[in-house]
């Protein structure tokens, strides 16, 4: 067993996450100040609010063992129906069915994924350029404006000092800190991963829950579109581009391993807040785009490395663990 | 005792051969069905030759990455590196014709050998260290032409690449030729190419073979590499030109083609033969579409479809899970 | 007044694969609140008696009455809803979460919200464990356990499912005395509630020690029940055996000199194998006995140089070699023919020429190109050799019979002409006729001056073919048996835990 000493140093390990940010965060606000302006902190926290929701039902697949890549495609096709279908629908209306069908495309990728037994990779690949073609052929690959000024209360709106993007991710958090400790929905994310056998053994309705992991993240897409629409009072078929790789990433970072099993909400959340504020301070520091591409590519290398590197770190651990 | 006998064996020999054969079969049945259709159009030379160059510049990163697959990976990089060695021979073009073709075969080295470092050697999951890969390079790209189109010259011996001919034979068709026939010695005749089946089929037995497979992976890169570079030489100077997002999509063609052909995700099995059947076929489908008149986006739908029915029936019929 | 505690009857049950009757017209009865063991030698039928039982093989003739009544179990679910759970040898519980989650895996205690309670789950738990008087962290996150607290997690979740009957399959396996003697008091605590308990062990103290009765199981069928108190060692021992002693069927090569051409010094591999020291001898067939899990694959794993050992040294002819991967292993002239023939040795996708060649692709080639001339006429000399049957050479090896296949993998390692072979299992699942003509073979090699090292859990084999056998036991060597000593008895002995000393 463990003494007290190796469970602390185990802790920290594990929460490793927190220390990372903290200490970016010293850095950037000490190399450019202008990094803890309001304005700055709050773009910040919009930003990431937007991406962390859909960092936490990645949380979910990738503690499965599961990927998926179609999120940023599907954000931005939600986004340009939501905008696109205003005049004709009607606001709510536009959102509620673009939110749908944002949902049942994550339907197809689970059904795909789950009963016609295809790697979730290339099922996700094969949505992502699916609808990424489909919003570009939307209104000829341009983006799409709204008109409906009211609109831009939701992603642009305040609470107070806190603006609504926030308030929505963090109703989020909370409601999949519940799902993920209260739940046998959440739990047995853990169980199919962790021991398929011994899940199916015990009558765990791995099939159903594998789907509807996948439909959620479809859901949370749509959310994350919605909202980005919203702030920008546009759908473009670009904005998901990026967006796939930065998640995974940042939630990779925030502690899931990519050999599944494992994986924590808060994890995710301080993950998504790593990668969102090196993205701006990189904007800060006028750092252009493309290389910013490249910076993007290299960390979700380096973070995929990390996690190998870990996962050899944590065999060795156990073993030595055994021996006592 | 043995009871199983001569049935099981002859059924699961007519099996193989429908399998490997069914694609034949829809080859055929669409090259009448495009007879009868559009005798005029689709027949025509220009449309014969169009197709051609087209499917020669597929083809020959297909041929690459049929090595990568039956080596038991993916690479889905392609795509920005073939946007990078499209803007590369056009900017140094000027310089000297000689000089710009081998500048970019050695970027297409470099890049494969990157990638086959990072998962031959260090391990890591092909999927997602091509993904990063995909972004660096973009930002790459993105970077040296500053977001600009690329404009060649016309009238120089570089244009003659792409657009020349030997013996009425376009120049693009001839390298293709000519790289299928490479590859197609490579993977039949070399000890390099049994090794790649050997490491594809059964890493461990192929490590009890004193087989390096480290290596094996890291070549089959690297070959994919040079085989895209030229790719990009020929596309370049096809259109005279090079937009720095011209290689998307390029994956997924040349992924879906490969699939189509007969060779498994999982690896261990795949021929050039086969691959060249899947690039003409993708090829006849992509070109019928435009000519009907097919919307876009409903293209992308076709080819989406497409590559998860022949993922399907390589996951399901086949009986071969690729397991991320 | 007996039937009304018969618990559980298994009449007649026949079962075959392709080419092996595991199960022959077997019996097997249980009473209520007995701990009946199960033994017999490997490949005696135990396995498949306790896999029909937990559905997950249905038998091919035979009857079922449980509780008196005639059961048809057609799944794994059935059988949980008899009330019959299963302790495997592995452990497959889910690493990342709580011992309390593993055990109730399936029946989180939830109110009518579906809102799960960490409270009752961890009373439910405690209770459960306590009334097995099992002590474990409930809390704690069963990755960080060692394998037996593992163990008991496995078997406290056996248990919590109100089971009728426990089936443990070499529970004892992994675990050190104080945690045997732990296990035993929870059999005993269970007993009282009126459970059964089927206990398959090799180790024969141990069964006097917690069983009240024995059923010897050899070829398939059921030699005798027994109550323990009415027995002894020596006569299960005998009765595993069956044989006529005498007319044991010795082909035995018996050619050996005193040249040492392989030294194994001080191996030692945390937690696999340890104090591992022996010699091969040229020419000699070198067998190692053992049960399954003893570490034998493991260590000619690392000798080959696909596992890297922690401590060791080889020795080949008297020279010191460093064989860090398979490349030097084959450069040093080792083969190795691994244990698991699918996932290790065929190569599926290809033909059996392509396999036969995989390690020689050196040999049949000139500047890195195959001579397709070379390769056929080395296929061809193997399969005329061994007699490999395959209908032509670019036949998909997947389409041959086990005998086949195997033998196609020993023309792979023949092909490098090696001094040094070592075999895994080699005539596991193989139909009997293959079965004597590799038994033939090996010898051959033998006699042509290859030493060999093979690895065996049949009895039969190891007794026939081997000039001298090591029996391993827990990752050591716990015993060298001579060729005067060779006998089943004895080999059976040092695996049943009565130690000889070397």
């Amino acid at each position: 067993m463990k003494s007290s000493k190796n469970k602390f140093l185990s802790l920290i390990i594990e929460n490793r996450i927190i220390f990372i940010f903290v200490i970016i965060v010293i850095i950037v606000s000490m190399i450019e100040p202008r990094f803890l302006h309001i304005t700055n902190l709050i773009n910040i926290i919009n930003q990431a609010s937007i991406n962390g929701i859909m960092a936490l039902s990645m949380t979910i697949l990738l503690i499965c063992g599961y990927f998926d890549l179609s999120i940023g495609a599907i954000l931005s096709f939600v986004g340009m129906l939501a905008i696109g279908w205003q005049s004709t629908l009607g606001t709510i209306n536009a959102v509620l069915l673009a939110i749908v069908i944002g949902t049942l495309i994550g339907l197809v990728n689970g059904l795909l994924v789950t009963y016609g037994k295809i790697n979730s990779f290339i099922v996700t690949l094969g949505t992502l350029t699916l609808f990424k073609g489909l919003s570009l052929s939307l209104n000829n690959s341009r983006p799409i404006s709204g008109s409906n000024e009211n609109f831009m209360l939701l992603g642009g709106g305040m609470i107070g000092p806190i603006p609504i993007p926030a308030i929505i991710f963090v109703i989020f958090i909370l409601i999949f800190l519940f799902i993920m400790k209260w739940t046998n929905f959440g739990r047995n994310a853990y169980a199919i991963r962790g021991s398929e056998i011994s899940a199916k053994l015990s009558g765990v309705r791995i099939n159903l829950y594998k789907t509807s992991y996948f439909v959620l993240s479809g859901f949370c897409a749509s959310i994350s579109g919605v909202i980005l629409a919203s702030r920008l009072n546009t759908g473009s078929p670009n904005f998901g581009d990026d967006i796939p790789l930065l998640v995974i990433a940042a939630v990779v970072l925030g502690g899931t391993s990519l050999s599944g099993g494992m994986g924590t909400i808060r994890g995710s959340i301080f993950g998504i807040l790593v990668i969102w504020v090196i993205n701006n301070s990189l904007d800060l520091l006028n750092v252009k785009s493309y290389y910013q591409m490249i910076i993007r590519g290299v960390i979700v290398i380096v973070v995929v490395l990390l996690d190998l590197l870990y996962e050899n770190v944590r065999q060795k651990e156990r073993y030595k663990l055994n021996e006592s | 005792m043995k009871s199983i006998g001569l049935n099981s064996i002859t059924m699961k020999k007519f099996k193989y051969w429908v399998q490997n054969n069914a694609i034949l079969t829809i080859l055929v049945f669409l090259v009448i069905l495009m007879a009868a259709l559009r005798t005029d159009t689709f027949f025509s030379v220009r449309n014969l030759l169009n197709i051609l160059r087209q499917i020669a510049v597929i083809g020959i990163g297909a041929c690459g990455m049929t090595m990568v697959m039956i080596g038991g990976n993916l690479d889905l990089s392609i795509g920005s590196l073939l946007s990078l060695c499209m803007v590369v021979p056009i900017m140094l073009q000027p310089r000297g014709v000689l000089f710009a073709i081998v500048a970019t075969i050695i970027v297409g080295f470099i890049v494969g050998a990157i990638n086959g470092f990072l998962i031959g050697k260090l391990k890591g999951n092909s999927l997602i260290i091509t993904f990063g890969m995909l972004s660096i390079i973009q930002g790459i790209t993105f970077l040296i032409t500053g977001g600009f189109y690329q404009h060649g010259d016309p009238e120089s011996i570089y244009a003659h690449i792409g657009k020349g001919f030997i013996y009425k034979i376009p120049i693009p068709v001839i390298l293709f030729i000519v790289i299928a026939f490479l590859s197609f010695i490579i993977l039949s005749r070399t000890v390099f190419g049994r090794s790649l089946y050997i490491t594809g089929g059964n890493s461990y037995a192929a490590l009890a073979s004193g087989i390096n497979t480290n290596n094996i992976k890291m070549l089959s890169y690297i070959m994919l590499g040079v085989f895209v570079a030229i790719g990009g030489i020929i596309k370049s100077s096809m259109i005279d030109s090079a937009q720095p997002t011209a290689g998307s999509g390029f994956e997924f063609d040349v992924i879906t083609a490969v699939v189509l052909g007969g060779t498994s995700l999982l690896g261990g099995i795949g021929t050039i033969w086969g691959t060249l059947i899947g690039v003409i076929l993708l090829g006849v489908i992509s070109n019928s579409m435009v000519l009907i008149g097919l919307p876009f986006p409903l293209q992308l739908a076709v080819k989406g479809a497409i590559l998860i029915a022949a993922v399907y029936y390589d996951s399901f019929i086949r009986g071969r899970r690729f397991e991320v | 007044m007996e039937n009304l505690n018969l618990l559980l009857e298994m009449k007649n049950i026949t079962k075959s694969f392709p080419g092996v009757k595991a199960l022959n017209d077997a019996n097997f009865s249980l009473y209520k609140g007995e701990v009946h063991a199960l033994v017999g030698e490997n490949g005696a039928g135990k396995s498949t008696l306790i896999k029909i039982l937990s559905g997950f093989y249905k038998k091919d003739k035979g009857e079922i009455l449980f509780e008196n009544k005639v059961v048809e179990i057609s799944n794994p679910k059935k059988s949980i809803e008899l009330g019959i759970s299963i302790i495997y040898q592995e452990i497959i519980a889910v690493p990342y979460i709580s011992v309390s989650e593993n055990i109730l895996l399936a029946n989180r205690p939830v109110n009518k919200l579906g809102i799960i309670s960490w409270k009752s789950m961890k009373d439910k738990t405690l209770e459960i464990l306590n009334q097995l008087n099992i002590n474990l962290p409930v809390d704690e996150l069963v990755i960080n356990l060692s394998t037996a607290q593992k163990q008991m997690v496995e078997i406290a979740k056996a248990l919590s499912l109100n089971s009728k009957i426990v089936i443990m399959d070499e529970p004892s396996a992994s675990l050190t005395k104080d945690e045997i003697k732990i296990l035993f008091d929870i059999i005993r605590k269970i007993k009282e509630r009126g459970v059964s308990v089927i206990y398959i062990s090799h180790r024969l103290e141990e069964i006097f020690e917690i069983a009240d009765r024995v059923t010897v199981l050899r070829d398939g069928k059921d030699i005798i029940s027994k109550k323990l108190k009415d027995t002894n060692n020596d006569e299960i021992i005998k009765y595993m055996i069956g044989r006529d002693l005498e007319n044991m069927y010795k082909d035995k090569h018996l050619k050996k000199t005193d040249k040492v051409i392989l030294e194994i010094k001080d191996f030692y591999k945390n937690r696999v194998f340890k104090d591992i020291n022996f010699k091969l001898y040229e020419g000699e067939i070198l067998g190692f006995a053992g049960l399954v899990g003893s570490g034998r694959s493991e260590l000619v794993n690392t000798i080959f140089g696909i596992i890297k050992k922690d401590k060791g040294k080889i020795f080949i002819y008297e020279k010191e070699k460093n064989i860090r991967n398979p490349l030097d292993a084959i450069k040093e002239g080792i083969g190795l023919i691994p244990e698991e023939r699918k996932s290790q040795a065929l190569i599926l996708d290809l033909a059996v020429d392509q396999n036969i060649t995989a390690a020689s692709l050196k040999k049949i080639s000139r500047l890195g190109f195959l001579s397709r001339f070379r390769e056929k006429q080395l296929s061809m000399k193997y399969i005329k050799e061994l007699n490999i049957k395959t209908p032509k050479l670019s036949q998909k090896i997947a389409f041959l019979s086990g005998g086949n296949q195997q033998k196609v993998i020993i023309a792979r390692w023949l092909a490098l002409n090696p001094r040094i072979l070592i075999l895994d299992e080699p005539t596991r699942g193989i139909d009997v006729g293959s079965k004597a003509e590799i038994h033939k073979l090996i010898t051959e090699f033998a006699n042509k001056g290859t030493s060999i090292i093979m690895i065996s859990s049949e009895m039969n084999e190891v007794i026939k073919m081997c000039n001298r056998i090591l029996v391993m036991k827990n990752g050591e060597i716990v015993n060298c048996l001579n060729d005067e000593d060779v006998n089943e008895e004895s080999i059976l002995r040092s695996m049943t835990g009565i130690k000889n000393n070397h």
